[in-house]
C-alpha cells in the first residue's frame, strides 16, 4: 500500500495530531508539506527505497554527461540496455582511467567500458565520464538509489516520515517528545532498510 | 532541490519568526547562518568538485584559484597528451631536487604547502613550465553562497541533503545570544545536522574510492606535526 508522499504523509500526521494542522491551527499545511519534502530526501538516502533510472544518449566525442539531481548514488550502468550488444559498464575513477591509458581523454571507442563520477550525485554539477570516449551514438542506462516526490509506501510514511516531521514540529517547544519521535524514526529506518534497501535479502 | 526562498521561510516558521517582521533574526543574520552552514558542510564532506582549466605561462610558479579548498587532481598539456600531475609538497621538492628553483620542463607535480597568502588556493608547479602550458585541476570547492536577491536559486548542496543546511541554521539560531537561545534545542538540531552530514560523507567517499585516497595525501600537506608525508603514505 502506498500514497502520494505529501498528501499521504499529511493525512497520517493529521491522525496523530488531530485538529492541529490547517488554517488557523498550530501548524499550517504549508510548513508541514515543506518539512515532508526536506525529510523525504533524508528518508530516501537512509532507507534506499527508491530506485531511479535515466537514459543518456551518447554523443560522439563527448566526454562529460550530466547526472540528474534525483540520483543519490549510481549502482548500475548498462550500454544499449535493450539491444543484443547490451553490456554492463563498470564503475571506476579518473585514476583508473589514467592507469588504463595516460591519454584516455583522447581514447575513443565504440562502446564505453568504464564510468566515473565527478561531483556528488544530487548536485546539478555532478557529471559522468565514460571511457573510452564514445565514438558513435548509443544509449547508456544508469540505475541508482534516488529520491521521489510521488508515491511512497505507507510503511515509509508511518515509520519514518511522520515521526521525523513531528520531531521537527515539536523541537522548539517539547524536547522530550521531540527526542521520542526522532528515536521512533531511527528505529523505523532500520526496519525499513532491511525490507527495502536490498530486496534480494542478501547480506541481512 | 530546495530554493533559498523555501529554506529561509521554513527557518523563520520553525523559530517562530516571520520574514519581513524579523523580530528575532534579521535577513542578514539568517543569510549568514545559511552561508556558514554551507561552508561547514563543504569543509566536512568535500561534496563539491570544481574543474579549473587555464594556461600556465612559461616560468610561472603556479596558479591561484578562488572559492576552493584544495586540489585533488592535476593535468598538464590538456590539449595534447594530457599528462597527469602528482601531488607533492614543497618539503619533498626541496629534499629531492637540488636545482629545483631553476628547473624548467613539463609539469609533473603540484603542491599547495607554503604558498597561500590570501583567500585563494595557491597551487605550485614542479618543475616550472618551460613554455606556455594548458592545465586542468580538479578542486574540492566552496559551495556557492545564498543571496537574498536570488530566492529562487537552489541551495548549493545535493538535493536530498538540503535539510542539513536548515538544521545547521536552526542550530546557530538557538545557540547565539538572543531571546531564542536554548542550548538543548540547539544541540538537537546539531545532532540532526551531523546525522545528514555523516550520510553525505559516506556518499561522497563511496562515489570514488580513489578520491578519498588523494584527499588523504592532500591533508598530509597541511599536517603541521609531520610536515612531510610519512614514507609509507
Amino acid at each position: 500500500m502506498g500514497s502520494d508522499i505529501n498528501t499521504g504523509t499529511l493525512a497520517k500526521l493529521k491522525e496523530v495530531v488531530p485538529h492541529q494542522i490547517g488554517d488557523n491551527r498550530r501548524w499550517s499545511e504549508d510548513i508541514v508539506n515543506t518539512l515532508v519534502t526536506f525529510v523525504a530526501g533524508i528518508a530516501a538516502e537512509r532507507i534506499g527505497f527508491v530506485h531511479v533510472t535515466t537514459e543518456i544518449a551518447l554523443i560522439p566525442d563527448q566526454l562529460e554527461y550530466s547526472l540528474p539531481t534525483n540520483f543519490i548514488s549510481v549502482t548500475r550502468a548498462e550500454y544499449n540496455p535493450d539491444s543484443a550488444d547490451a553490456r554492463e559498464i563498470m564503475p571506476a575513477t579518473l585514476r583508473d582511467f589514467d592507469n588504463a591509458s595516460g591519454a584516455w581523454r583522447n581514447t575513443k571507442g565504440l562502446r564505453p567500458e568504464q564510468y566515473a563520477l565527478v561531483g556528488t550525485p544530487g548536485s546539478p554539477d555532478c557529471v559522468v565520464y565514460f571511457q573510452p570516449v564514445p565514438s558513435a551514438a548509443g544509449d547508456v542506462k544508469l540505475t541508482g538509489v534516488g529520491t521521489t516526490s510521488d508515491e511512497v509506501m505507507d510503511d515509509v510514511q508511518d515509520k519514518f516520515l511522520v515521526p521525523y516531521v513531528l520531531s521537527l514540529l515539536y523541537a522548539g517547544d517539547e524536547l522530550d517528545l521531540t527526542m521520542d519521535y526522532y528515536n521512533e524514526a531511527m528505529d523505523g529506518a532500520d526496519d525499513l532498510r532491511r525490507l527495502y534497501a536490498d530486496e534480494t535479502m542478501e547480506g541481512i | 532541490m530546495a530554493t533559498w526562498g523555501s529554506l529561509r521561510s521554513t527557518f523563520y516558521t520553525l523559530v517562530g519568526d516571520v520574514a519581513g517582521s524579523n523580530i528575532f533574526f534579521t535577513p542578514a543574520q539568517v543569510r549568514g547562518f545559511a552561508n556558514k552552514a554551507l561552508r561547514d558542510a563543504g569543509q566536512k564532506t568535500f561534496y563539491k568538485d570544481y574543474e579549473y582549466t587555464g594556461t600556465a605561462p612559461a616560468d610561472s610558479a603556479g596558479v591561484a584559484v578562488g572559492d576552493v579548498y584544495a586540489p585533488w587532481r592535476g593535468e598538464s598539456d590538456i590539449s595534447g597528451t594530457s599528462q597527469v600531475m602528482t601531488a607533492t609538497t614543497m618539503e619533498r621538492i626541496l629534499k629531492g631536487h637540488l636545482n629545483w628553483a631553476s628547473t624548467r620542463g613539463t609539469l609533473r607535480e603540484y603542491y599547495t604547502d607554503q604558498r597561500r597568502s590570501g583567500a585563494e588556493c595557491a597551487v605550485g608547479f614542479y618543475p616550472k613550465p618551460g613554455a606556455d602550458t594548458d592545465i586542468r585541476f580538479y578542486f574540492y570547492a566552496v559551495p556557492d553562497e545564498v543571496d537574498d536577491a536570488e530566492l529562487n536559486i537552489n541551495v548549493d548542496i545535493p538535493a536530498w541533503a538540503s535539510a542539513a543546511i536548515l538544521f545547521h541554521m536552526l542550530y546557530q539560531a538557538y545557540r547565539i545570544d538572543s531571546k531564542k537561545r536554548d542550548i538543548s534545542v540547539s544541540g538537537y538540531y546539531k545532532m540532526l545536522y551531523n546525522d545528514v552530514i555523516d550520510s553525505l560523507t559516506v556518499r561522497v567517499n563511496s562515489k570514488i574510492v580513489r578520491k578519498a585516497d588523494s584527499r588523504h595525501r592532500v591533508r598530509n600537506q597541511f599536517d603541521l606535526i609531520s610536515r612531510s608525508p610519512s614514507p609509507w603514505s
